[in-house]
């Protein structure tokens, strides 16, 4: 088998967990903490209470993520980990959504949820920068955590009832206070849980900077009408996977749209409900993805504020715009990217010359 | 193919293991500390010196795909060594670190406990059986655990164990992680896409260079994830030798069962496109013939490893094994850092680099790999 990042986070997950105990154990704290962790990936998706890391989002019902180990007091959800190195090996951009939905679930529920990922990575690439003295071989690109990521974590954190916290891989001592801090917060003890929290989302928010989420996005709408011409969402985004990139398992979209959407919908006014329009999908696509028993369509498709849409949902007042859009259906996107025109159909449904049904 | 606990035990026995009765435990597999190693590396066997269970596995990632499919690029990322927040290099799973953390992984007899996993029952029963051994007077750090899922599943990694033990005693150096291309990769005008080999053994010039260390010898090669931590079990000596192997590399696909044969055999013919691989064998337990003239079969045999070979070579490209074959040498040198002291290790990159220790990042590391000899190597262990 190939390494995967699983392997890895798991051991330094463990590795942590004796060091925490170490710490309680000083305080006489030692017993009170469990590490639910498996060998293999497989049971981590069973729910947590029926002995797994994996949640339903309780505003649906419907399955998110599954975590990668969870610390456990007197059986409940204590601190719930999800890690990854995906930024040091390759995921550049919205790959990185792929996991937004573990912690989302954990932070939904009211535990405290953590993504573990390195907030800077540097990716070997054969397309990267060689740095000065070393062989030419070495090339490096460099690679940031998400800010969409960011921004639905702290949106979480803010707006439901449990924490959605992204801590920094290589930053195992804050991963370690959490843990010791929330034992001794459980346990009524004198404890800076708040002060270690706080920090954490201090951290998040520096590395997010002062962007606007989406400024740049040329697939973000801020005012989406309908057929009356009335606004019905102020956040909705168009999404140019077409049917193969949405359902081919090598290609992961399905996950990162589930990610992004979920970033969207809570970092969005809570007063507007969120689109997903799919420019590339027809009638046919949507019934098939709705009848794929993946976590990702069930959630979109069922979810009370998430709306999905097709091309054959718009109303183009430019018909031929509208025949242009119909013409990029069957178009390779990664070699032709197309950025005038999406960046077209974004100005025409912000202006309400593009509706949906 | 449905394995049970005895099953295990006999396959064990067949390799020359000794069984043993454990009062109140059953049936166990004897295992030297050397052995246990490979083990727990490969099969992410638990070692139940703490209740959570602490594995071997996954702790000696460099490189994650292979140059040569890569325009010579080299793809690495942490795992053997770490980082801090600022990308600054730093210890995680070195030699020291490991002795330091989890010093009874490296001496002392140790006992396989097999423990059967029923279909839907949870698997983390490290603590409980880590609990019970403890109070039946045993010391829980001569354990390890290994779980036979009744599922069937996360058996590969048993058969590529056998299949190391096989290739080690065959002089190779073997590996059960094995970097090939990300995702595609173009040759002669055809995207030849999927798959992973599940195991690899191989040798280069460079196996002479450890040879003379003591490391191994023309006949014994050694698991890559050992090299990192090598001085933890052996002492480093000076040895005479003359061995001059060439290139060679064999793979292997893995599955656990002969239904999955077809499945094993497009992969096979995949690996085989690439024209690397001097062999490349199907190891499914219970097929003998996998049907295709090219490969030949890793399999069980009344419990015993049987190998049969192709009597057909693989088309295989000089170039791209001189590409590979500097690649694996990196390898091998940047395994071998992970028993220089850490302290000792970023004097080094400091003076070559002219950098303070606040500036080593992991390409000085990569670089130094690349561009020391094994013998420099060893010098700073």
């Amino acid at each position: 088998m190939a390494y995967t990042s699983d392997t890895r986070v798991k051991n330094i997950l463990k590795d942590i967990h004796v060091s925490v105990l170490e710490k309680l154990n000083a305080i006489g704290l030692g017993d009170k903490l469990k590490l639910r962790v498996f060998d293999e990936s497989s049971e981590d998706g069973r729910y947590f209470k029926d002995g797994g890391l994996t949640f339903k989002d309780p505003y649906t019902g419907l399955t998110l993520g599954s975590n990668d180990a969870g610390w456990v007091y007197n059986g409940a959800p204590l601190v719930i980990v999800e890690g990854t190195f995906g930024t040091e090996r390759g995921q550049f951009g919205d790959g990185q959504l792929n996991r937004f939905s573990h912690s989302a679930g954990v932070a939904l529920n009211g535990f405290i949820g953590a993504t573990f990922v390195p907030l800077k990575g540097e990716s070997y690439s054969k397309r990267g920068r060689n740095p000065s003295n070393v062989d030419e071989k070495i090339k490096i690109k460099p690679a940031n955590i998400h800010k969409g990521f960011l921004t639905g974590a702290l949106a979480i954190s803010e707006k439901e009832s449990g924490w959605f916290l992204v801590i920094d891989a290589y930053s195992t001592n804050i991963l370690i206070n959490l843990i010791v801090e929330s034992v001794k917060d459980k346990e009524n003890c004198h404890n800076n849980l708040e002060k270690v929290i706080n920090g954490i989302i201090s951290n998040m928010k520096k590395h997010l900077g002062k962007t606007e989420y989406g400024s740049r996005s040329n697939q973000l709408i801020t005012t989406l009408y309908n057929s009356n011409k009335t606004i019905v969402s102020k956040r909705s985004r168009v999404y140019t996977q077409n049917y193969a990139a949405l359902t081919t398992s090598t290609k992961r979209d399905g996950h990162g749209m589930l990610g992004k959407n979920l970033v969207e919908m809570f970092s969005g006014p809570s007063d507007s409900d969120y689109y997903s329009i799919f420019i590339r999908l027809r009638k046919n696509d949507v019934l098939n993805l709705s009848k794929r028993n993946s976590k990702e369509f069930q959630y979109i498709f069922n979810h009370p504020k998430v709306n999905v849409r097709c091309f054959d949902d718009l109303e183009f007042d430019d018909m031929l715009l509208r025949n242009e859009v119909k013409s990029i259906i069957s178009v390779n996107m990664f070699q032709d990217r197309q950025n005038d025109l999406i960046k077209k159909i974004q100005e025409e449904l912000n202006n309400g010359r593009i509706r949906v049904n | 193919m449905l394995l049970e606990k005895d099953d295990l035990l006999l396959m064990f026995k067949n390799l020359q293991y000794t069984i043993v009765e454990l009062k109140g435990l059953g049936k166990a597999v004897e295992i030297s500390a050397f052995d246990a190693f490979d083990f727990s590396s490969i099969t992410g066997a638990n070692y139940l010196l703490h209740p959570v269970g602490i594995s071997m596995k996954g702790r000696n990632e460099t490189f994650i795909h292979r140059a040569v499919f890569q325009e010579n690029s080299y793809i690495y990322s942490p795992g053997l060594f770490g980082r801090n927040e600022l990308m600054i290099l730093k210890e995680e799973n070195s030699a020291d670190r490991l002795m330091k953390l989890y010093p009874s992984v490296f001496s002392g007899k140790k006992f396989i406990i097999i423990e059967n996993i029923s279909k839907g029952a949870s698997s983390n029963i490290d603590s409980a059986i880590h609990k019970k051994i403890e109070e039946l007077g045993y010391n829980p750090s001569d354990f390890l655990l290994y779980k036979v899922f009744k599922s069937g599943q996360s058996q590969e990694s048993l058969y590529e164990f056998f299949s190391a033990n096989y290739f080690i005693n065959k002089g190779y150096i073997v590996e059960n992680q094995t970097p090939w291309f990300q995702q595609n990769y173009l040759y002669k005008g055809e995207r030849l896409n999927g798959g992973i080999p599940d195991f690899s053994a191989f040798k280069t010039p460079i196996f002479n260079d450890l040879i003379k260390k003591g490391v191994v010898t023309s006949t014994r090669g050694i698991l890559i994830n050992k090299l990192p931590v090598i001085k933890n079990f052996i002492e480093i000596h000076e040895a005479e030798s003359d061995y001059n192997p060439k290139y060679e590399l064999i793979i292997g696909e893995v599955k656990s069962d002969k239904s999955s044969t077809e499945q094993a055999n497009r992969q096979m013919q995949k690996y085989a496109k690439v024209e690397l691989a001097n062999k490349i064998y199907s190891i499914i337990p219970n097929c003998p013939d996998n049907g295709i003239d090219l490969f030949g079969e890793l399999y069980f045999e009344k419990h015993k490893l049987v190998i049969k070979n192709s009597n057909k070579s693989l088309s295989v490209n000089p170039s791209s094994h001189k590409v590979d074959s500097e690649w694996i040498n990196t390898t091998i040198k940047l395994n071998l850092l992970g028993n220089v002291p850490f302290s000792v290790l970023t004097e080094q990159l400091e003076t070559k680099y002219s950098l303070t220790n606040k500036e080593i990042r992991s390409y000085h590391l990569v670089d130094f790999a690349l561009n020391s000899s094994v013998d420099e190597i060893f010098q700073l262990i």
